[in-house]
């Protein structure tokens, strides 16, 4: 393992993960000095009776809680105004998000405004402006999400705000609340985890904590996948997916941005893909194609992908492609557990071919590492019609 | 990896490494809001010029309201009531603390006077008594051994009436922890051992106890992976910038995996042979942590064989057959305190009656294992150890690595 001169790691975000962990909430937040939280949810989004599990939780309390459980999906600066009235009016003191994707975004926006009393976080968009920790801040995650719930950045329109004192104080696991929801949702967040965890491992600038968490990442990921999507939607394994989604989302707000979140995004984005499952196709591809033309040293992946026993009888020139075949094999799993509905290729996702220059143009834009257009295209062409990145060399 | 069935993991810590780590600290503390720390160490880490290395690379950056390097070995009330006098005449916004575990106790609980404008200690000891954020905390670790950096613990002794204060609260997790290599370079060769033995030994029980969890097992196998391949180079050489750097991450990672999953038996036998025969805590975690190990092998010995790999690396752990791979892990460890007793010449103690005191008298005669078995009865270590002991195992276990001689397993009596 390498230590590079210099690196920085930041993690403000406390994990509770297991049985009855909501129970513990109450005491969590009393501890932080908070009376009177504010839940945020999404009723439609969430399993019938979640919201109602928490608000049990706090039954013995004696806190006020607060509860808004209509946040639009495609929130804006009215929405979030809205709720920080609400915030202001009612005296609240924390606010506890429950579930992933947008409604945590909301809920960071929120609590940057309420915690710096500011209308407008225009000025927040440069990394570094936020100073000092915000107001108590936890996520319930569900089986749905995008990996970057835990992170540090929050979108919103066409904004992006980043601060590791955006991540949340606390992320209660909490086993009632990872049951239910559709398995492409799930399968989502899984691969979101995975791809994003793989991206810090590929980062040059090498970062040891980043790593670790991204390892226990890719290990849960790669060792539960099956058995929280399968038949048998068995409840450790989901709540090792979520786990897996928390870690991901804590390693990649320590390092910049490598390819699998650059393409993952910008595909996403342009086809409404879910980003999760464009990272998690695009994976292999990437690994493959880095691997091969850029001498990224992947060798290390197959011990999370793959396990000790595996790792340590894989001779070391063989496990690069050990660990990107082992993510094949996840892909292809997912597909036939899901029947079909998790794709494995571009073309499966129903990305027309011309548009492949499109996302290669924007990602190039955007700044991919180490690879130009041309490369991005051929690497995305690999993708497309799933011809292995390796076999064109030997061909050549 | 298993899903345990309930886990927490904080690490709240910011971590900056690097060879030139120091100097990002008038940064971190404008970050923080802050521009007049209180600098507290004690006098070794000011004789052996590191303190000036931090001065060096804080001037004309930062307004340094005063230094304090009189801290005693062992953390006192009284000290810590000077210091947040100090503290509060010179107008500090922060502290900067230099040195080893009792530095870092010290600091905290000068923090926790100043931040609650408190002048009694007392009123905040046990668990959840500190609610609020303290004021800015930067620590610098002046050996790679102790994770002090990273925990939430601090210890304050009231020598006048013998007694023991201890802090609990995440709010006494550290804001920064600033690994430098510049600040263990000129470590001892015998320190160097003892501390990176005492890491060691941190990683080892988070990974093979019983409150083990994903995130303390990924720090874990990290750090013995990162002690085990640099210790014996830095041994051989000591100037060696980056493998110093190596074991400080180490530490670190291993203080992040134990304080958030507790330790065992060598801790709880640890603990009673320093407070019962004062043996330093490195050197009792090195002799003890293949007897811990050999004494929970019925129970997790699965987890043992794990740690083959980042212990001796693949070759080993691919060739050693699965049932071998615990054992293999204990003669690694005992292999590496040889090892260590040799490049030490002689210093690093391999079992208990090698452990001398300055003068060369023995620190733990054989008539005071007793004492040691008796102790270690009142340490809370050993709730999170996977079997359970008594007097009569500590005494087996004692009397074993007194001679240093392996354990008889045959005699362990499983629960």
């Amino acid at each position: 393992m390498h230590v590079p001169e210099s690196y920085q790691f930041f993690c403000p975000v406390k994990v509770n993960s297991g049985s009855k962990a909501l129970e513990q909430l109450p005491s969590e937040l009393g501890a932080l000095g908070v009376e009177r939280p504010l839940i945020l949810g999404r009723r439609d989004a969430l399993r019938r009776g979640a919201l109602g599990t928490i608000i049990t939780a706090f039954k013995e309390s004696g806190m006020a809680v607060g509860l808004l459980d209509a946040v639009p999906a495609d929130f804006d600066v009215t929405v979030v105004r809205q709720l920080a009235n609400v915030y202001r009016s009612k005296r609240h003191d924390a606010v506890i998000t429950v579930g992933g994707g947008s409604i945590i975004d909301a809920a960071k926006v929120l609590n940057l405004c309420v915690s710096e009393d500011v209308e407008d976080v225009m000025p927040y968009t440069r990394e570094g402006v936020l100073k000092t920790r915000l107001k108590p801040f936890v996520f319930v995650p569900t089986m749905t999400g995008t990996g970057y719930e835990t992170s540090k950045y929050a979108w919103m329109k066409n904004l992006t705000l980043s601060s590791h004192f955006l991540m949340p104080d606390l992320v209660v696991i909490d086993p009632r609340m990872v049951r239910g929801g559709a398995t492409v949702e799930g399968a989502a967040l899984a691969m979101a985890a995975l791809g994003g965890a793989a991206d810090v491992c590929m980062c040059r600038v090498k970062n040891p904590l980043a790593d670790t968490y991204a390892y226990a990442a890719i290990q849960y990921v790669s060792e539960n996948m099956a058995g929280a999507m399968g038949r048998a939607r068995d409840t450790m394994s989901r709540m090792a997916i979520v786990n897996a989604a928390v870690m991901a989302g804590c390693a990649l707000s320590n390092v910049p941005p490598g390819p699998v979140r650059r393409l993952g995004t910008i595909a996403g984005d342009m086809f409404r893909i879910p980003d999760g499952i464009c990272m998690g196709l695009l994976l292999p591809y990437i690994l493959d194609y880095y691997t091969v033309h850029h001498g990224y040293f992947m060798a290390d992946l197959l011990l999370p992908l793959a396990g000790f026993e595996e790792y340590a009888c894989t001779a070391h020139g063989l496990r690069a492609q050990r660990a990107i075949n082992r993510v094949y094999r996840i892909q292809h799993e997912l597909f036939h557990i899901t029947g079909g509905a998790i794709p494995r290729t571009l073309k499966e996702a129903q990305v027309p071919r011309y548009m492949l220059q499109d996302i290669a143009e924007r990602a190039v834009m955007q700044g991919v590492p180490d690879i130009g257009y041309d490369e991005c295209l051929t690497l995305l062409t690999h993708a497309w019609d799933s011809s292995p990145v390796a076999f064109d060399e030997k061909r050549g | 990896m298993d899903m345990p069935g309930y886990y927490e993991f904080c690490s709240r810590v910011r971590i900056i490494s690097g060879h030139s780590a120091l100097e990002r600290i008038p940064a971190t503390l404008a970050d923080l809001g802050a521009g007049t720390p209180l600098i507290i160490t004690d006098r070794g880490v000011s004789e052996a010029g590191l303190l000036r290395i931090v001065t060096n690379a804080l001037m004309g950056h930062v307004t340094i309201g005063e230094v304090a390097d009189d801290v005693p070995q062992d953390s006192d009330v009284r000290i810590v009531n000077r210091l947040a006098d100090i503290y509060r005449q010179k107008n500090c916004d922060a502290i900067i603390a230099i040195g080893g575990g009792s530095v870092m106790d010290t600091a905290k609980g000068v923090n926790i006077l100043v931040s609650e404008d408190a002048g009694d200690l007392m009123q905040f000891s046990g668990a959840g008594a500190l609610t609020k954020p303290l004021n800015p905390l930067v620590v610098v670790p002046t050996t790679a051994g102790t994770g002090s950096e990273v925990t939430l613990v601090a210890v304050i002794k009231n020598h006048e009436k013998h007694l023991k204060m201890t802090f609990v609260s995440y709010v006494l997790l550290p804001d920064a922890a600033i690994l430098d290599s510049r600040m263990t370079l000129t470590l001892p060769p015998v320190m160097t051992a003892a501390t990176a033995m005492d890491a060691l030994a941190h990683a080892v029980e988070a990974y093979t106890g019983l409150a083990k969890n994903p995130l303390s097992d990924s720090c874990a196998l990290a750090a013995i992976r990162l002690i085990s391949h640099h210790l014996s180079q830095v041994m051989k050489n000591p100037g060696d910038k980056d493998g110093r750097l190596a074991l400080a991450n180490g530490a670190t990672m291993a203080g992040m995996a134990f304080s958030n999953s507790m330790v065992g038996i060598v801790h709880t036998l640890g603990h009673a042979a320093g407070s019962a025969c004062g043996v330093p805590h490195g050197t009792a975690m090195a002799i003890l942590m293949p007897y811990g190990l050999e004494y929970n092998m019925h129970k997790n010995g699965h987890h043992t064989a794990e740690l083959l790999l980042p212990l001796a690396g693949d070759d080993v752990y691919a060739r050693t057959p699965v049932h071998l791979r615990p054992e293999r892990v204990i003669a690694y460890i005992r292999g590496m305190n040889r090892e260590l007793h040799e490049l030490s010449g002689g210093g690093h103690a391999r079992c208990f009656k090698e452990v001398v005191s300055r003068d060369g008298k023995s620190l733990v005669p054989h008539d005071m294992l007793a004492d040691i078995a008796a102790a270690a009865l009142q340490d809370g270590a050993i709730f999170w150890n996977p079997e359970e002991a008594d007097y009569d195992d500590f005494m087996m276990i004692l009397e074993a690595a007194w001679e240093g001689i392996p354990l008889d397993r045959t005699r362990i009596r499983k629960g």
